[in-house]
């Protein structure tokens, strides 16, 4: 497994988190302040040690080369045109179900880029490794 | 319509050259492994410096090591 492939695990990795942030909301709104520190440091901790695999550089081998940048940029592009699509959806459906003032709250608006967000980022990861991964199946000889 | 294909000899170069292994060819062409085996097993077209890469990995024309065939369908 190569560098590009491991970031885009992370990438996964961090929609998971990022997908339990809204959970929690939606199971307890009261959780005592003193047992969310004591969940939330560690999970802060998991989302950051990754971080030190991915940087972590052997010196003799390349890293990237002009196949994963290739693959990169198809996965950015599918990524942004399922985003844009999916945002242009939401904001329709905003449009015709919006009362007659035309107005949407700041929370509908963050949770539209909160979402706009997550979906770029598992589109953009899950492109990488599925292009990897059928690429690849049967070539190691 | 024809169909336009990319052979390569670099699996048998690679053993005509004292076995070389698949990460000593990427050494030498400066790409990952994952990239060698990619167009070993014809899943990826390399570009044209690349190609050139490869070939002079293994002192031979660029021909020798890649052909272009058009196939009719």
């Amino acid at each position: 497994m190569n560098r590009t492939q491991k970031a885009a695990l992370y990438g996964l990795y961090l929609v998971a988190f990022m997908l339990l942030i809204p959970l929690v909301d939606l199971v307890d709104t009261k959780i005592n302040p003193i047992l969310l520190r004591v969940i939330g440091y560690p999970l802060v901790i998991l989302l950051v040690l990754p971080i030190w695999f991915l940087t972590k550089k052997k010196k003799t081998e390349v890293d990237m080369d002009e196949r994963d940048k290739a693959i990169i940029k198809k996965a950015c592009i599918i990524a942004v045109g399922i985003v844009t699509g999916g945002l242009l959806t939401v904001y329709t459906f905003f449009i015709f179900m919006s009362s007659s003032d035309n107005k949407i709250t700041t929370s509908t608006l963050q949770g539209v880029v909160f979402f706009a967000f997550t979906a770029f980022l598992l589109v953009f990861s899950s492109a990488i490794l599925i292009q990897y991964g059928w690429r690849d199946k049967d070539g190691a000889k | 319509m024809a169909q336009n294909e990319l052979k390569n000899q670099i699996r048998r170069l690679r053993f005509a050259n004292d076995e070389m292994t698949q990460q000593q060819l990427a050494d030498k062409a400066g790409v990952t492994r994952q990239t060698i085996i990619a167009i070993e097993a014809g899943k990826y077209a390399p570009s044209l410096p690349l190609a050139f890469r490869i070939a002079r990995a293994f002192r031979v024309p660029l021909e020798a090591v890649f052909q272009y065939e058009e196939e009719p369908s």
